[in-house]
């Protein structure tokens, strides 16, 4: 005799700090339905782009996801690109591809921590994160900013390279190299490891397929589905040789492996770039306006494919940004990975796919009115600001 | 299949069905269709193009009318259906049964621009808030949103 219960999960969820709502049928241990409640992270950015003009957007657009804010920049910038009909000189090609690959290292690095870490495996997860601060201190030293780099922009990128910070992505990119290979030979061959997540999360190549799984999930199905081949964008294709990294296995172990590979496919792609570097010019003049038209715009973000629509209507605003982040593309897969499996692998399975939840909603409106004390609008929310760092001793120009 | 088969295909079992074809870029073609012929476009993209890959559905207003897009990608294609709706009865029928993929964009559309999917199982709200008041989609061009002042106590 089995009997069912639902056992709620989330909107504060186990494997990312961040919000979506699951409820999982379960018999006993194992798990036997389950359902999704998205929205928590609505932030209301596609109907917020329409009454931004596209220089504005561009920043909207990056506010997306943290973590993957370059790719969500590099898919509105070269949409907006084909639209005006400029092209970015060859110089600014190479950076967006460089950026690009970089916040993929970075990416790859921060999930294979976090897999370490929803199996019980911490070491591991502290290990990926203070090599990771290699990639992260390298894109500080380029663009600036560790997050939300601000590099991309109509008709190329924001800042050049300057040949002593060459030096050092180069030096950065080898200390990874051997890390990363460390790591590998850790994922495929330490036993408690290997024990934890092979055979867990199974995704069979035609549910994968049907289910529309896209990026490192669909690939460690055995899909060879990869924008930078299907799709070439930037400089990839003819400029800079890709080769797409695969496994059958479609397990958590196979999408471990994957991003294990794609982590060296993406410092042979920074080496080629950084040795085959044009000289000139970085970004070409873009008009304000952008003629009337619409396009489809796809990149591979680190966590698959990553597709924006945009219409343009003559003026200096969109018509209709259209947003749709590999996260949400692999939610139905995940769902059909968590049906049988064991309570204690829903973690693991859900992180399997590097879920953003920020990524999957984009749209909601925050109404926090109902009486809450907290409800702060945003000039005394300045003034709490400019009052804390006041108390500190910092004093800002608008004071005189 | 490459991008010449992809055209005459289309052209040869649709027919005059197919009201609009343009590639405004080599990789990129916009098919436009009426939404009785949608799912006849559908199993013909997925049975006699072998395209599998549903990227998204995008749903937009211009204001006169809707429209729903279906982005099917392929190895060297990004092929884009889109079906203009009327504005006061916007109905379409689902395309689950030949892309379960389409599950959440259809959800999404439905919550966000009142699109209805006929034969679709589950059109629960998936985005919005709870409480969010019924018939009120906020992705149409007439809903503007006026955000209220913040109590200060």
């Amino acid at each position: 005799m089995s009997s069912t219960f639902v056992l709620p999960v989330g909107p504060q969820h186990p494997a990312l700090k961040e919000p979506t709502s699951f409820r999982f049928k379960v018999d006993g241990e194992v798990v036997v339905d389950a359902d999704l409640r998205l929205g928590y992270n609505h932030r209301g950015i596609e109907k917020g782009a329409e009454s931004r003009t596209y220089v504005q957007d561009l920043y909207l657009v990056e506010r997306i996801c943290g973590i993957c804010s370059n790719a969500h920049m590099t898919a509105f910038a070269q949409g907006v690109e084909k639209l005006m009909g400029i092209e970015p000189p060859g110089r600014g090609i190479y950076i967006r591809c460089l950026m690009g690959e970089l916040e993929r290292v970075h990416s790859h690095l921060l999930w294979m921590g976090i897999a370490g870490h929803e199996v019980g495996f911490d070491t591991f997860f502290m290990y990926t994160w203070r090599d990771r601060e290699v990639v992260m201190d390298l894109l500080e030293m380029i663009s600036g900013n560790r997050v939300n780099y601000g590099m991309q922009t109509f008709g190329g990128v924001a800042r050049d390279l300057a040949p002593e910070q060459i030096a050092k992505v180069v030096e950065g990119l080898a200390f990874l190299k051997g890390r990363t290979q460390y790591y590998l030979n850790l994922g495929a061959t330490e036993s408690t490891l290997v024990g934890r997540i092979a055979g867990v999360g199974r995704l069979p190549q035609e549910k994968a397929v049907e289910l529309g799984a896209v990026g490192p999930t669909a690939r460690g199905s055995g899909v060879a589905t990869d924008v930078r081949q299907d799709d070439p964008y930037a400089g990839f294709g003819e400029k800079i040789p890709f080769h797409i990294c695969t496994e059958e296995g479609g397990d958590v172990l196979a999408r471990f492996v994957v991003r294990a590979k794609e982590l060296f496919e993406s410092y042979t792609l920074c080496d080629h770039i950084l040795k085959n570097l044009p000289e000139g010019e970085i970004k070409v003049k873009a008009p304000r306006k952008v003629p009337p038209g619409e396009g489809v715009s796809r990149v591979e973000a680190q966590r698959g494919e990553l597709i924006y629509y945009i219409r343009s209507n003559g003026t200096d605003k969109p018509d209709r940004v259209k947003v749709r982040a590999p996260s949400l593309a692999n939610w139905p897969a995940a769902l059909y990975m968590l049906r049988g499996s064991f309570v204690a692998d829903i973690p693991i399975i859900i992180a399997a796919n590097d879920p953003c939840l920020s990524c999957t909603d984009r749209m909601a409106v925050l109404t926090d009115t109902k009486g809450n004390e907290k409800a702060w609008n945003w000039e005394t929310l300045r003034q709490y600001g400019i009052e804390f760092y006041r108390k500190r001793g910092i004093r800002f120009g608008v004071e005189g | 299949m490459d991008r010449d088969d992809v055209r005459r295909t289309l052209q040869y079992f649709l027919e005059d069905r197919m009201k609009e074809l343009t590639m405004p870029a080599p990789r990129r073609m916009f098919v436009t269709i009426g939404a009785n012929d949608l799912v006849e476009t559908c199993r013909l993209i997925r049975e006699k193009l072998m395209i599998n890959h549903l990227s998204t559905i995008t749903g937009l207003d211009t204001g006169e009318r809707l429209e729903a897009l279906y982005h099917f990608a392929t190895a060297d294609l990004v092929l884009t259906v889109k079906v203009p709706l009327d504005r006061d009865h916007p109905i379409l029928p689902t395309i689950l049964d030949i892309f379960p993929a389409a599950v959440f964009y259809e959800r999404e559309i439905h919550d966000l621009l009142g699109i209805h999917f006929e034969g679709h199982p589950d059109l629960r709200v998936l985005v919005l808030p709870e409480d969010w008041p019924e018939g009120i989609y906020p992705l149409r061009k007439d809903w503007k949103y006026n955000r209220e002042e913040g109590v200060i106590k």
